[in-house]
C-alpha cells in the first residue's frame, strides 16, 4: 500500500517548495498547500514503505 | 354534515381516490402458474430420483431443480420488492392530500359546528400521519438495504452459476441447496442489512489502514538538517547514491522505516530532531 506523508506548519512557499523537491527526489508525488494560519503544508503519496 | 365529512375522509382513503404509484409494471407472466411449475424442485421425490441418478442424467437433474428454485426466489422476491416499493409511496400520499383537502375545508365551511368536526378529523389525521412519519426512517433507507439485497443476491447468485458449471462429485445437489439458502437470505432486509453493516465495517477497516499508513510531523530544519541534506545531496541538486544509502543504513540501525519518503521526513521534521544530531554524530558529518 502506498503510504502518505504531511509535514505542517511550514513557514514559508520556497521553504515548502524545497519539502516538495525533497519528497520528489525520493520517487513520491507531492503538492504543497497554505493553511489557514498563513503557513504551509506539504502532503506527498509514497510507493510502499520498506521496513 | 358528520355523515359528510367521514364520506370525504373515507375517499381519500380509498383505492379509487388515492394516488397510488406502482413501482415496476404488472409482470406479463401468471406468475401463479409459474410458482407451480417450480413446485417439482422442492418434493421429496425430485431429490430421490437425483440421488438415485448417475452420470450425465445426475447433473442435468441437479441443474433443474437448482434453477427452478432459483426462479421461485425469484418470482417470491418480485413480489417482496414491490411490495415494499408500494407500500410506503401510496400510503404516505394519500394521507398528505387528506391533510391538505381537510385543513383547506375547516377554513372556508361556514358553521362552527362544521368546523369543529372538520377540525377533529383533521386532527386525527394528522395524528396517523405522525405515527406513519414514525415509518420515515424505514421508508428513506429502505432503498439502500434494497440495493445492498440485489448485490448479494448477483453474487450468490454468481457463485451457484458457477457451481452449476462444474461436475456434481464437485459440485452436489446438497452444495447447491446451501448457496440457494444464502440467495434466499440475501432477499430479505435483515440479509441486506446485515450486508451493510458488514460493508461498512470492511471499509471503516480500510480507512483505518490508510489513516495508521500516514506519516505526519511538524516543519523544523536545524543544524543537523542542513548537515544531512549537504552529504544526502552535496551539490545541492542531485542524491549522492552511496551517502543515501549511509543515511538509509543509519536510519534501519535506528528502528527507523527507510521507503519512499523517509529521508525527507527525517531531514525536515521537529520529531527526529533529537535522532538526527545522533545520525550526525554517528555518520561524522
Amino acid at each position: 500500500m502506498k503510504s502518505t506523508h504531511e509535514i505542517t506548519d511550514i513557514s514559508t512557499e520556497a521553504k515548502a517548495d524545497e519539502i516538495v523537491q525533497s519528497y520528489t527526489s525520493e520517487g513520491c508525488v507531492a503538492v504543497k498547500e497554505q493553511q489557514l494560519n498563513g503557513k504551509w503544508t506539504v502532503r506527498a503519496e509514497c510507493p510502499p514503505t520498506e521496513v | 354534515m358528520k355523515f359528510l365529512i367521514f364520506l370525504m375522509i373515507s375517499m381519500f382513503f380509498s383505492p379509487a381516490c388515492s394516488t397510488v404509484i406502482k413501482g415496476a409494471p404488472d409482470s406479463p407472466v401468471n406468475v401463479t402458474d409459474e410458482l407451480a411449475s417450480t413446485a417439482f424442485a422442492f418434493e421429496k421425490a425430485a431429490i430421490d430420483e437425483y440421488l438415485s441418478a448417475t452420470g450425465s442424467d445426475k447433473q442435468i437433474l441437479r441443474n433443474d431443480i437448482v434453477h427452478a428454485r432459483i426462479r421461485a426466489y425469484d418470482i417470491k422476491y418480485s413480489e417482496f420488492e414491490a411490495d415494499l416499493f408500494s407500500f410506503g409511496i401510496g400510503t404516505g400520499v394519500g394521507t398528505d392530500w387528506a391533510t391538505l383537502a381537510i385543513s383547506g375545508l375547516t377554513a372556508v365551511t361556514g358553521g362552527a359546528s362544521t368546523k369543529a368536526a372538520l377540525g377533529a378529523a383533521n386532527t386525527a389525521i394528522i395524528g396517523a400521519k405522525g405515527a406513519l412519519d414514525k415509518r420515515l426512517l424505514l421508508e428513506k433507507t429502505t432503498p439502500a438495504v434494497m440495493a445492498e439485497m440485489v448485490n448479494q443476491r448477483t453474487r450468490v447468485l454468481l457463485d451457484l452459476k458457477q457451481g452449476l458449471s462444474q461436475d456434481v462429485s464437485d459440485y452436489g445437489l446438497f452444495q447447491a441447496f446451501a448457496d440457494l439458502e444464502r440467495y434466499r437470505r440475501a432477499g430479505t432486509l435483515s440479509g441486506g442489512l446485515v450486508g451493510i453493516v458488514i460493508s461498512a465495517g470492511q471499509e471503516t477497516k480500510t480507512n483505518e489502514d490508510k489513516i495508521s499508513n500516514i506519516v505526519s510531523g511538524t516543519y523544523l530544519k536545524d543544524e543537523a538538517s542542513a548537515k544531512l541534506i549537504r552529504f544526502w545531496k552535496p551539490g545541492g541538486a542531485s542524491i549522492n547514491s552511496s551517502n543515501e544509502n549511509a543515511i538509509k543504513t543509519w536510519m534501519k540501525n535506528n528502528n527507523l522505516t527507510v521507503g519512499a519518503g523517509a529521508i525527507t521526513n527525517f531531514i525536515y521534521t521537529a520529531e527526529f530532531s533529537d535522532l538526527r544530531v545522533k545520525a550526525v554524530s554517528d555518520l561524522k558529518l
